[in-house]
Order: C-alpha cells, then sequence, then structure tokens
C-alpha cells in the first residue's frame, strides 16, 4: 500500500529502513478525537458542589422565598437530578460486582447478563451528567447567517463556493428549515464550473428559525476541495478552500431584552455614530435632480473596521436593513469570540488546538475519491454526491461535528474548573505561606 | 461628465457579453453595468413571455442605453416593502423620499402607541393627506405601514394630483399592491368594522382653491369650517389632519437644465420638477397678499429677511394650506439646504404660522418644532446639528454628509414619542 504508484526496489527498500515510510503511510484524518469512558473527577466533584448548593438553597427557600435563589435552585435541580440517577447505578454496579463474587453459580450468571447493560446505562449517564454541566451557547436559540466566501486562488474556489451554497440550501429545504438569500454577488469572471456552477465572490444564506445557530455552527471553518477543475486541461488534481462564517442572527420579532439591538448592554448593540456609511453620493443635489439606479449600502463599523457592503437589491432602503443586520452580527459574533478568548486564558494550554478560529480546515470534499472527511469529529463518509446534495450523509456529518462540539465543550469545561481549583489552590497557599 | 474608457467596453463585453457594450455609455461603471444587467435578466426571468429570454434582455439593454431609466424599462421601482408601477409621463419615487416617510412612519407609530399606553379608550383617528403625489409611493407606503395592527380609530388616506396620468397610475398601484397582498384592502364603509381604513387618490389642482377646498376640509366638519371666526376656537375639538406631506416640483428652470441628470431632462415629466412660469407669476401676487396683506406693492427682493425664488412657489402654497387647515404635521420634500432654509425663512416670517408651529416665548415654552431633515436618516436617529436661520436656531437631522431633503413641521402642543 504505498502512496505512489510504482517505487523502485532499493528505494522501498531505504525508506522502509530508515522509518520514513510509516510516517508516510499515516494520514491524519482527525486532529484532535476526544473520548468520554469514564467520568473525570472535576466534573463529579462539581456535580458534588453543585448538588450541596442545591441542597443548601432548598433549605433556604423553605424558610423564605427568593426569586434569584428558586431561580439558581431551577438551574441546578437538573444536574443534581441527573447525579442521583447517576449515583443509583453506580450503587446497583457495585452490587452486581459483589454479586460476581459469591458461591452461587447462578446468581454469578445472573449477574453477569446485568452488568453489561448497567455499565453501559452508567455511561450514557455520565454523558447526560456532563451535558446537563455544560454551559448553553448564548446564542444557541438564535437564527443564524451563514457566510461563504472563497478562499484565494481562482476561479475554483468561487466554483465550489456556489456548490457549498447549493448543499446549505438543499440541507435546510430537506430538514425545513425556512432559508432565505440575503446576498449572492457573482464573481466577474464567469466562466462556468463543473454541473453549472457559477463562480461567486461572496453569498449569505439566512437562515430564520430559531436554533438554527446551535445547528449550524459547526459548520464554521475552512471547507477543503480536492478535485479536477472545469478549468483544468491536464487534469490534474487541485487543492481550494472556502470560509464558512456562522454569524448569530437577530430574529426580526423579539422581545428578548437581553438581545435586543436597541439595548446597549446587548451583544448586538451597535452605536450608529460609530458607524459610517458611504453610498455612491451622486454629485449635486439629489432628490429630483437625478434618478440613480446605484443602490448599493457599505457600512463600516470604525472602532473595529467591520465592513459590509450590499448591491444586491435594487431598493436602497432593503439594502441598507441588510447590511445593518449583517453588521449587527458580525459585530455581535466578534464580542462573543473576544470574551471567549478571555476565558481561555483560565484554561489549560492543551486545549488551545481545539480553539475553533475561522482559519482552521475543518472539512475536505474529495471528488475522486468520493469521499467527504470531518477533521474534527474525524467521521469519513463516502457517496459524496449525497453530501452535496444537502441529503442524509451531510445530516450525519454535521450530527458527528455537534456531537464533537459538546465534547468539546465539556472539556474545556474541565479545564476551566481545574483551572479555578489551581489557581485557588495557590491562592490559599500563599496565604498560609503569608501566614507562617 | 468625463468620457467612458474604450477599454472598459471590451472589458464588459468580456466579462458580461454583448449588452453590457449597450449599459455601458448609461451606467458608466463596470459594477453598476452588472447590477442592472442582473435586475434587467432577473425582470425577463420573472415576467412570462413567449418572446425568447435573450431577446427581451436584448431589447430592454437598447432601450435602457438610450438613457430611459431603469423604473421605465422595468415599469417598476420598489419602495420600502412595496412594488410601484412606474411610466413615462410620472416621476419615479426616489430613496430619499422612501428614506423620509419610512421615517415618518415610525414617527407615526411611535406617537400613536405611546400616547395609546398612557390612556388606552383615547385611540385617535388617523387621517394623512400627500399633495403631489405622483405615482401615490407616500401615501401607499405610508398606508402600508401604519394600516397593520395599529391603535387607530380609523386610517383615512388621500392622495391629490393634477395629472390624471399619475392619478390613474396611482390607482393602479393601489390594486397592484393590494393583488400581491403587500397591506390590507381599505375597508368598506357601509360594514362597520373595527378599524375604519381608507385610501383614495382624487385630481386636483391644489392652486384652485375651488378644487381642492372641499378635499382638504374632509377631516373637519364643513359647516364650522365655512364660518372664519368660530375656526379658531371649534378646531381645538375638530379632527384635522394629522400629516401633510407634499414632494411638489421644486427646481428652478435653469437648475433644470444645469443640475438635473440627462435622463432625468429628457425622460421624466417637467410637470412634476419645475414650477410652471405662469403659475409663478399667478401666484406671487396671491403669496405677498398672504404675508403682507398690507404692503402689496413691496418687491419680492425688499421684503425684510423672508427670502423668496420662483421656484419656491408651491411651497408657498403648501405652507398658505397649513395656515388654514392647521394639519399636526407637515413634511415637505426640498431640493437641497438652501431651499430647506428659505422654506423655513418663510415659516417663521408668517406670524400665523410661526405661532401655529414653532411656538413663541423662551426655549422651554416652545411647544412647536421646526426641523431640516438630510438624506439618511433611518439609522442615524442619533445625528442632530443646530442652524441659525435669521435669529432663531434649527434642528438639522440625519448624517452631516446629506444633503438638506425636507422641512418638518410640528404644530404646537402636539407630542412625538
Amino acid at each position: 500500500m504505498l502512496a505512489a504508484p510504482w517505487v523502485c526496489r532499493s528505494c522501498a527498500r531505504s525508506l522502509r529502513r530508515s522509518g520514513v515510510f510509516v510516517s508516510l503511510q499515516l494520514r491524519k484524518a482527525s486532529t484532535a478525537n476526544p473520548t468520554l469512558a469514564g467520568l473525570p473527577p472535576v466534573l463529579i466533584d462539581r456535580a458534588r458542589k453543585l448538588a450541596a448548593e442545591h441542597q443548601q438553597l432548598t433549605k433556604q427557600l423553605e424558610s423564605d422565598y427568593e426569586p434569584t435563589a428558586a431561580k439558581r435552585a431551577g438551574e441546578i435541580s437538573k444536574v443534581v437530578a441527573a447525579l442521583q440517577e447517576l449515583d443509583k447505578t453506580k450503587a446497583a454496579l457495585d452490587e452486581l460486582n459483589g454479586l460476581l463474587e459469591s458461591d452461587d453459580a447462578e446468581l454469578r450468571q445472573l449477574a453477569n447478563d446485568d452488568l453489561d447493560a448497567t455499565k453501559k446505562h452508567l455511561e450514557t449517564l455520565g454523558m447526560n451528567l456532563s451535558a446537563t454541566l455544560t454551559p448553553k451557547h448564548p446564542f444557541a436559540d438564535m437564527p443564524c447567517l451563514i457566510e461563504l466566501h472563497p478562499g484565494p486562488g481562482g476561479t475554483e474556489g468561487r466554483h465550489f463556493a456556489d456548490t457549498l451554497f447549493r448543499m446549505y440550501q438543499k440541507y435546510c429545504e430537506n430538514k425545513g428549515y425556512t432559508a432565505r438569500v440575503l446576498s449572492y454577488q457573482e464573481a466577474e469572471d464567469r466562466t462556468p464550473g463543473l454541473d453549472g456552477e457559477v463562480p461567486i465572490s461572496e453569498a449569505v444564506l439566512e437562515v430564520t428559525d430559531p436554533g438554527a445557530f446551535a445547528a449550524f455552527r459547526g459548520e464554521a471553518g475552512m471547507h477543503r476541495v480536492q478535485r479536477i477543475p472545469a478549468t483544468e486541461k491536464q487534469g490534474r488534481t487541485h487543492t481550494s478552500a472556502v470560509a464558512v462564517w456562522v454569524l448569530p442572527s437577530f430574529p426580526e420579532n423579539s422581545t428578548d431584552a437581553e438581545n435586543d439591538f436597541n439595548n446597549p448592554e446587548s451583544d448586538f448593540y451597535v452605536d450608529p455614530t460609530e458607524v459610517k456609511s458611504e453610498k455612491m453620493r451622486a454629485s449635486g443635489a439629489g432628490g429630483q435632480h437625478v434618478n440613480k439606479t446605484e443602490s448599493a449600502i457599505r457600512l463600516t463599523h470604525i472602532p473595529t473596521g467591520i465592513q459590509v457592503s450590499m448591491q444586491d437589491s435594487r431598493s436602497q432602503s432593503q439594502n441598507r436593513e441588510r447590511a445593518w443586520r449583517l453588521l449587527r452580527s458580525r459585530i455581535a459574533s466578534l464580542r462573543r469570540e473576544q470574551r471567549e478568548a478571555q476565558a481561555k486564558d483560565l484554561r489549560d494550554s492543551v486545549l488551545s488546538q481545539a480553539q475553533m478560529s475561522r482559519g482552521d480546515k475543518i472539512r475536505t470534499y474529495n471528488y475522486q475519491q468520493d469521499r467527504c472527511t470531518d477533521h474534527r469529529s474525524g467521521l469519513d463518509v463516502h457517496n459524496l454526491p449525497n453530501v452535496l446534495q444537502g441529503g442524509e450523509i451531510l445530516d450525519k456529518v454535521i450530527n458527528s461535528v455537534q456531537s464533537w462540539l459538546t465534547a468539546m465543550d465539556i472539556r474545556n469545561l474541565i479545564a476551566q474548573e481545574e483551572a479555578q481549583a489551581r489557581a485557588a489552590e495557590g491562592g490559599s497557599d500563599k496565604k498560609k505561606k503569608g501566614g507562617k | 461628465m468625463s468620457r467612458v474608457k474604450p477599454q472598459l467596453f471590451w472589458q464588459g463585453r468580456k466579462k458580461l457579453g454583448l449588452n453590457a457594450a449597450k449599459l455601458l455609455p448609461v451606467c458608466r461603471t463596470l459594477e453598476s453595468t452588472a447590477n442592472e444587467l442582473r435586475w434587467i435578466k432577473q425582470h425577463v426571468a420573472e415576467t412570462p413571455s413567449i418572446i425568447p429570454f435573450g431577446a427581451r434582455v436584448w431589447k430592454l439593454c437598447d432601450k435602457r442605453g438610450k438613457g430611459l431609466p431603469l423604473a421605465y424599462v422595468l415599469g417598476n421601482q420598489p419602495f420600502g416593502d412595496l412594488e410601484i408601477k412606474c411610466q413615462p409621463g410620472v416621476l419615479i419615487p426616489r430613496t430619499e423620499t422612501e428614506s423620509y416617510t419610512i421615517h415618518l412612519s415610525n414617527i407615526l407609530r411611535r406617537s400613536a402607541v405611546s400616547s395609546s399606553k398612557s390612556d388606552p379608550a383615547d385611540q385617535q383617528p388617523l387621517n394623512i393627506i400627500d399633495l403631489c403625489t405622483g405615482t401615490g409611493c407616500i401615501p401607499l407606503l405610508l398606508y402600508s405601514q401604519l394600516s397593520r395592527s395599529l391603535p387607530f380609530q380609523s386610517l383615512n388616506v388621500v392622495g391629490v394630483d393634477i395629472s390624471q396620468k399619475a392619478i390613474n397610475l396611482s390607482r393602479q398601484n393601489l390594486h397592484h399592491n393590494l393583488g400581491a397582498h403587500r397591506f390590507p384592502a381599505p375597508s368598506d364603509k357601509s360594514k362597520s368594522h373595527p378599524l375604519q381604513r381608507s385610501l383614495h387618490f382624487l385630481k386636483a389642482d391644489i392652486f384652485s382653491s375651488s378644487a381642492v377646498d372641499p378635499i382638504l376640509s374632509t377631516p373637519v366638519c364643513s359647516e364650522q369650517c365655512a364660518a372664519q371666526e368660530a375656526e379658531e376656537q371649534q378646531q381645538q375639538q375638530q379632527p384635522t389632519w394629522d400629516l401633510l406631506t407634499s414632494n411638489p416640483p421644486y427646481i428652478s428652470p435653469s437648475g433644470f437644465l444645469v443640475s438635473t441628470s440627462r435622463s432625468v431632462r429628457n425622460w421624466e415629466p417637467k410637470l412634476a420638477l419645475v414650477p410652471p412660469v405662469e403659475r409663478v407669476d399667478l401666484h406671487q401676487k396671491h403669496f405677498y397678499h398672504h404675508y403682507y396683506p398690507d404692503d402689496e406693492n413691496l418687491l419680492p427682493t425688499q421684503k425684510g429677511n423672508v427670502e423668496y425664488e420662483e421656484e419656491d412657489v408651491f411651497f408657498a402654497r403648501l405652507l398658505e394650506i397649513a395656515r388654514t387647515y392647521r394639519p399636526k404635521r407637515v413634511l415637505m420634500e426640498v431640493g437641497d439646504m438652501e431651499q430647506a432654509k428659505r422654506v423655513v425663512g418663510m415659516v417663521l416670517g408668517d406670524g400665523k404660522l410661526r405661532k401655529l408651529y414653532f411656538g413663541e416665548g423662551t426655549e422651554e415654552e416652545k411647544g412647536g418644532t421646526v426641523q431640516i431633515w438630510r438624506d439618511d436618516l433611518v439609522g442615524f436617529e442619533g445625528y442632530e446639528e443646530i442652524m441659525d436661520i435669521g435669529k432663531e436656531k434649527i434642528v438639522v437631522k440625519g448624517h452631516p454628509e446629506g444633503h438638506g431633503r425636507s422641512v418638518y413641521l410640528r404644530r404646537v402642543g402636539v407630542v412625538d414619542a
């Protein structure tokens, strides 16, 4: 099984001897593949702490009612229930283990039968507990914007951006999401690609269902394509990439005060005085004097330098509204990222590779091998046409990413707890030293 | 206007096809050509016909290339969330108009909501009149924005224009947008309905009192209106127009030759752009009779601090209407900041209008508002600037880079939320 089609014997021998061969053979499909077999002690500790807090809160609530305490108790009651269930199952497992050592052969047989099922149950319960302990993403309930930007490298990436755009459109259709095209900009040169692809320079798809952000947030990152482009005359395989951004979008009719864009506390709040609006200002007076068709709107957020331009619609007010929406989403997601980066400083440095940024390659679509690989969950699927049609195989890939993200969130949480515990310990040590 | 570089033509032809060469002389940049070509193709794809696609696109590009405005080529123009049909002979709705209309509807909605919050029983009827309505874009958009679920007792919108073509087109626009279900239909007068809604377009010359008075006096009870002396007290209780809007012709004859773009000059109706000369002559006497009844022989340039140019004749007439019918809010589109200042000067120079819309006494006692709005108001409500006009300080709203676009008057005692 050599990567090259033919290697002469002496070369092959030298390769084998030097050990290069072995390393060549290793293809790393995934950069991280966390497993959650047993629960780490930190998580259990945290759950116990929460349970103790819950007990205290209920005792306090019995004597006098306080809304904030009641809210907190409601929040952590899920964790406590999961923990209790886990404890029960653990006790049952211990009992079974005890039975295994008994003299009765029949009993031993029975215990053996039960043991596997109980172990499995314990594992799912562990997952359950960690899932209840992981914090929910603050934008999880929101609609989202999916932005596609072809990477550098000419027409091929632009062609594939179109394919990805259609893939997400069809996926939304299949899953029953309502998707709306916010912007679809064709590139200037229009050589047709494979299957009638049109080169695009940028496209934005809005998925208006609440919770769409949670469903699509795993899609953000670089999507790599390996195939022979339509423009390639000599049959060489090219590799290009398309950047996909997933931004939370502000729901149109919302009463949620936390995410109201008029509320200065909200992530979506943008101070209009910080935004510069450039549009085609026709020379002369405007109004009745001219009837320009130029409807492009370009907004620049001065503090962050984020620039948004919209020119799809003939109506300037529609372009303006869309541009503001996009700008708000980008700023909100930037603020969120900044806050996450701050939280990251607390965490273990080992986990830094798990932090997903826009630059990381997350998925490969290989046409020659009819394969789609997700580099985070490590899932390798075939039947690429189905993936590109937004079929059930794509659903499988997206689900695998979802579970990977959950696992990642839990690991991050644990790391954070550990870091905090260490910091607290260090602090108390210092105090002790100071006391002496 | 600089020449379009020849290399743009072959670049356009290479990137966008032969049609681009047709559009380039009008669009002037490749970007704008690509956009217009896309919109033309979209339009052709959306309207079925037996003529082949390519031939229709070619024909429309040919028309556009000769300078015909895109809205006339495609037959429509988006305005807010509406689609307004356009025909040669009627002015095309402008984006500036769209911008302040949306802002205005927001003001009306907010103040209605806040007044109904403070007193749920106190639901007022809302009466809006638009003079020189053209395609009917302003009344249609206001109607569409305000007719959905609002705390009004009734909504009554009227559009007036002198041109039969414009009235026909505005009625077509009403039916076109109703057919597309963009807003709820006006309610039938005979049936009792919780929310009475009406939207009418009427033909009248606003300079002829006999034609326009019956229309203007509708929300006010007619018998009270007849008695001029009784008017002052009784109008306090009588329903009045809540909003008077107008986008009248405001370009001077010389400005029409110099500052308008070619497609406006060659294809759009002059009637909607330049006040007719005979109108100016006729009205000058009229105007000074109202403003300076005791001093008729004075020439316009000698009239103290009230400046007056011939293109402002419609504003003089509109202000005269405002004097008589005292609408709660008035919004007039103007050509530039200079004209806006002149219009504000006219308001301040007239004792009655000043009392009605500017108020008297110290800063705190003045209840009225005289404002100038710039382009780019939506999204930039925070921008404000004070300008000295005469002896008074006038608030100018909107992004500082925008042109002066409209003059907004609010009567003393009326509150905007």
